[in-house]
Parts: structure tokens; sequence; C-alpha cells
């Protein structure tokens, strides 16, 4: 038996004085795919939850002066059904995917993911090689903060206070041409978690193959492996897309995880199966963006 | 714990009940309603028997406070059919022998309408993709794939006969 109380707030007024008064005990539930499982398990145990679920106006995928911007409460389905999600943001369409089930994705929320913090979210990855900034929103105002700032260094906490909780996730668009893929690792192709999560963004121009912007970052992999591979892209990110260049990035993306070994899987495997889905990843995009974008 | 007032729209006839915060949507439709399709599995979002039609999307109805479905309108297997008449799909896996312990059965045909609802003509691939969150532990997914495609045949059929009237 579970023992915790769920408030359902009149207003998001309302709900973000109960998250604030509530301190660290009250949580915010949205879709609960994630937290549900996790009071069964005894990992949390809130004394209350604030059901945002029925707030409709933070359910939306919109393009706004430059900007993308997704509601914390649109769903993974949302986001594969949406206008918005598609061409270059096509690694939301691939991680869309792979995320859970469809019954999990007709429920599970950007914002639930991006709140989880359990090292194996599919969202992240994405969300973190497109720069995205997280708004929170609480009683006391509104603030934002880079994805890679989130997270502490192991993925296992985020850097949202009591009393907060995200309202919304942005990035700008790129104006030039780009694209971007995911791919996920795991023990088997649907319903599964992630052994090792890679995405990537290309912003190349299709000529010259120079490279004006990379961004690669990881999930799942665990140890102390950054999000961003910051230094594999600091290898390609201004020079030409070629053999040699791809080959020393490759080499650094390597050197710069360093895998857990569990249970799931080894070290040695995740490092070298993460090399290998950042190769193809980058070949992907290297082709959308040379065949422009078709 | 806190009561809650909560209307749910079952299988097109509301049901207003008090329950409690942890209450799940699984308990209320099972013991309090008496929907015994609903199957519960393993609890825990990973094996998908506990599916049940969510505004016309499956959820896995484990994961779900009933607190959180209030208002909302569900539909479980024995929403499908109309008295003695069977929904295509319901007769399809009769006809293809599509169930073997039955325990998945409610799961799969309610995914199964859910997909074709949205897309008429599903290609074998998407067939496999949509049911890929129910899991059929006496492994009879070829007679289940084979049903939903006889069951596409039949409601296809019937929209054919009816441009044709």
């Amino acid at each position: 038996m579970l023992y915790f109380d769920i408030h359902v707030p009149e207003s998001l007024d309302d709900a973000l004085k109960v998250l604030e008064e509530g301190g660290g005990e009250v949580v915010p539930i949205a879709g609960g795919t994630g937290l549900i499982p996790r009071l069964y398990l005894r990992r949390t145990r809130p004394r209350l939850l604030v059901d945002i679920s029925g707030f409709k106006d933070m359910r939306y995928v919109k393009r706004d002066g430059g900007y993308i911007r997704i509601g914390a409460l649109t769903t993974i389905s949302d986001l594969l059904e949406s206008d918005v999600i598609g061409g270059p943001l096509e690694a939301f369409v691939h991680m869309g995917k792979m995320f859970g089930s469809w019954q999990i994705r007709n429920v599970a929320t950007v914002g639930g993911n991006v709140a989880t913090s359990s090292l194996i979210e599919d969202l992240v990855p994405v969300l973190e090689v497109l720069g995205a900034r997280v708004k929170l929103i609480g009683r006391r105002g509104e603030r934002v903060v880079a994805m890679e700032k989130l997270y502490d260094k192991d993925k296992r906490a985020t850097s949202i206070r009591p009393g907060e909780m995200i309202s919304e996730v942005f990035f700008e668009e790129k104006k030039r041409e780009y694209w971007t893929a995911f791919d996920k690792m795991g023990r088997r192709s649907y319903l599964v978690m992630a052994l090792v999560n890679v995405a990537i963004m290309l912003d190349m121009d299709p000529k010259s193959r120079h490279v004006y912007d990379v961004k690669v970052a990881t999930n799942a992999i665990g140890g102390s492996t950054p999000g961003r591979a910051r230094r594999s892209e600091s290898e390609l990110r201004g020079r030409r897309l070629n053999d040699g260049n791809v080959d020393r990035f490759l080499r650094a993306f390597e050197d710069e995880l360093s895998p857990r070994d569990d249970f799931r899987a080894s070290a040695e495997y995740r490092r070298s199966i993460a090399k290998v889905m950042a190769k193809r990843l980058l070949e992907y995009c290297e082709r959308r963006i040379s065949e422009g974008g078709k | 714990m806190s009561k809650h007032l909560v209307t749910l729209n079952v299988n097109g006839e509301d049901h207003v009940l008090y329950v409690d915060s942890n209450e799940r949507l699984i308990d209320t439709l099972r013991h309090r309603i008496g929907l015994r399709s609903v199957k519960e599995g393993c609890g825990t979002g990973d094996c998908g028997s506990c599916t049940v039609l969510l505004d016309g999307r499956p959820v896995l109805s484990c994961l779900i406070l009933t607190v959180q479905a209030r208002d909302r309108r569900i539909t479980t297997l024995e929403g499908l059919g109309k008295g003695d008449e069977l929904h295509p799909l319901q007769e399809a896996f009769i006809e293809d022998h599509a169930v073997q312990c039955g325990y998945c059965t409610p799961a799969m045909i309610l995914t199964a309408k859910a997909l074709l609802d949205r897309n008429p003509e599903p290609s074998e691939e998407e067939i496999k993709e949509a049911l890929g969150g129910v899991l059929c532990r006496c492994t009879g997914y070829y007679s289940i794939i084979r049903a939903v495609r006889s069951a596409v045949k039949k409601m296809h059929g019937v929209r054919r006969m009816e441009n044709e009237r």
C-alpha cells in the first residue's frame, strides 16, 4: 500500500502555491510513467502529488520568433504527430519511435522525461545537441537553465529547486542547412532501456563540406561520461568533413567516453557500439544535408 | 489519504465514484466497475496486458492514477462489440486462432483497434510496431498479426459494400 495524497489544482497558481509550500515533499505528476513505477518500488516517497496533467495550455509544439518551443506536457506521441518536428529535426522522430511503447508514448511527457534524470532518458541527448534550454516556473518567478546545466555530474539529480517545475523546453531554429539524428541500442529493438543513446547535430555547407557546427551527446552510458562530448566536437568544428577529420573525431569520441560496467553490458561493449553509432549517425546527417534534405 | 469524487466515462456510460489518491485505473476498472477484461501482468509498464483506450489512445491502466483519468473517455474490451455482435477484430481473433491462454488478448485487440482507427490499412510492419508494447508469453504473434490482417479485410469488405450501395 502506498501512502500519498494527490492534489488536483484549480489553476496553475494553485499548483505552484502547493508545490512551494510543500518544499521537497510535494512533486508534480504529469504522465506518471516514470514516477509511478518509482513510487511502487519505494525509490521516492513524496507526501503529496500535484496533478498538473490537466493544464492543456502547456501542451504544444510551435515555431515562435526563431525558436521552437515545446510545452512541458507535450507527450512523445504529440511530438511524433507534430508538423513542426520533421525535416532536419528528424532526431525527434528517431527517438520517438524507439521511446517505450505506443502506450507509454501516449502518456509520457517531454517535461517528465527531462525532469526524471535517471540517466537513460531518450529525449535528453536530442535536446542537448539542439542546445535546448529549460524554462522553470515557480511562485517566485521563472528562470531559464541550459540543458547541460540542468543535471549534476552523474545525471542522477537536477538543479530544479523545490517549488519549481518545468513549463517549457525551447531551442533556436538554425538558419543554415543542418540535420539531426538519434540512435538507441538496447538488448532488443522495442520497449527497452537503452545501453547507449547517441544524438548528433551536423551543420555543414553541402558544397564545401565545411562544418560550421557539430554537437554530439550520449546518454545511458554511465560512468563519468559527459552528456555532450565537447572535446570530440572540437575535432570537427570549423574543419572540413573528410575521412581524416571524421577519424580523428571518432577516436576522440571513444576516448572521451568512460562507460560503466554493469550487468547490462560491459564498458568495452558500450564504448565500441557508441563509436559505431556515432559514425553511422554522422554519415546519415551528412547524406541528408548533401541530398538537400530529401 | 484524501478521497476524490471523479466521473469516468467507461464504454459510453458515466460512472461517478469516490476514489483514494493512490487508486490505480486498473483497480477501479476491474474491482469497482467489474470489467475483468483488463488484466494485470507486471504492474510496472512492461507487459502491456492492462491496456485500455483513453480518449481513443492505448494507455497502460496500471500506470495511471484514477484521479488523473477524471472526465476522460475510457474503452475496455467490453465496450467493443454491440450486444451479441462482435467487433470484426474479435471475430478475426476467434477465426484465426489468435488466442492461446487469452491473457494478452484484450490488450492486443484494443491496441489493434486504436491502430485501425488511425490507419485503416496498415502494413505488416505497422501492425508489429503498434502491437510491440503488448507481450504474448504464449508467443502466438503470427496468428495475432494474421488476425489483425484479416480484420482489415473484413472491415474493408464492409466499407466497400457500403460504398457500392
